[in-house]
């Protein structure tokens, strides 16, 4: 067993190299200091730091959402619109039969060639069946406003509604031929929170 | 060396500096990004159709019959004005000049992207069948 005075011996002889520490600093206190002047550097740099990545990831986010809510609505309005004008609907006839019948809405006799009476019984729709086609147009949660124009702007045919809480909205433009003319087959797609 | 950092450390210091410029290589990335694709998707759509509308309103034909331009001309003068519009008729055995040709009015042959689409139809006349190519190239002003 090592007794009390060697043990002390040898404490003593361990820390006899180190340097004496001062018993008190010349501008300290004995006290540890909480805020000391580095710290608070160091906390607003960090701060700021933090502060500026938050407001980029922000941004970020935000630019990413609005891009995505565009895309979709780009997809959205092609795969709406543009069967219209290339395919007659199924049932090929769906517009002398019953609403319930219809299965998929095309307003064309052949590709890109309107067909008179689809266009109104599908504008008829659009306006005492919005709801109901919409559902079969798989629009989902958004608005469609359907309309034919001729080449200087002047609506022909008209129907279904803009959302006018819409957050965004898109046109989708399609020629085609309407009673042996040239038309633009507009539509508006969009949609609110 | 003194073993004390001077406020932020030089590692940290060039972390942190790598580090801001992703970030604003990343901002100035996402700002150039745009849904372009779908503006080539349009044109494409736009030249598909105006060509089909063309042939389906019988004006190929009917330009044919009357060997000239004008009334292709009228037509696609028509279409809108951010779009141009330029038609070859090709007949069947020589597909390198054509014997038709019209530019719409006030267009360049200067694009950035041009889409070209092609329909092929026949001219009948009182004594014979004739096959043509029509190509017509769109393209935004």
């Amino acid at each position: 067993m090592v007794n009390r005075k060697s043990q002390k011996d040898l404490i003593v002889r361990l820390f006899s190299g180190l340097p004496k520490a001062p018993k008190a600093l010349p501008n300290f206190s004995g006290k540890g200091q909480f805020f000391s002047s580095d710290l608070i550097i160091a906390l607003v740099v960090f701060t700021v730091i933090l502060a500026f990545f938050y407001v980029s990831s922000q941004s970020l986010t935000t630019q990413i959402n609005i891009f995505y809510a565009k895309n979709q609505l780009e997809e959205v309005s092609h795969t709406t619109i543009s069967p219209l004008v290339l395919f007659s609907g199924e049932p090929y006839d769906w517009e002398i039969k019953s609403f319930s019948d219809l299965n998929r809405v095309g307003l064309v006799k052949e590709k890109n060639v309107l067909s008179v009476l689809k266009v109104n019984k599908f504008i008829e729709y659009l306006d005492n069946n919005y709801t109901l086609l919409r559902e079969k147009l798989a629009l989902g949660k958004y608005d469609i406003k359907f309309q034919i124009q001729d080449f200087n702007g002047s609506i022909i045919k008209e129907g279904g509604v803009v959302n006018q809480d819409f957050v965004a909205r898109i046109s989708q433009r399609r020629i085609a031929s309407y009673e042996n003319r040239q038309v633009m087959v507009l539509g508006v797609i969009s949609y609110a929170e | 060396m003194p073993s004390k950092g001077f406020i932020i450390s030089t590692d940290a210091f060039i972390g942190l500096s790598m580090l801001a410029l992703i970030v604003v290589i990343s901002f100035s990335y996402i700002s150039t990004v745009s849904l372009t694709s779908w503006n080539t998707i349009d044109l494409i759509d736009t030249t598909r159709d105006e060509v089909t509308v063309l042939e389906k309103q019988s004006i190929l034909e009917n330009a044919m019959k009357q060997s000239s331009a004008d009334l292709i001309l009228s037509k696609l003068n028509a279409t809108p004005d951010s779009h141009c519009f330029e038609l070859s008729i090709f007949g069947e055995n020589n597909l390198d000049i054509p014997v038709l040709y019209a530019l719409k009015t006030g267009c360049t042959k200067d694009y950035e992207q041009l889409v070209v689409a092609d329909r092929t139809f026949i001219v009948n006349t009182d004594s014979n069948i004739q096959v043509y190519v029509a190509k017509l190239g769109g393209w935004y002003k």
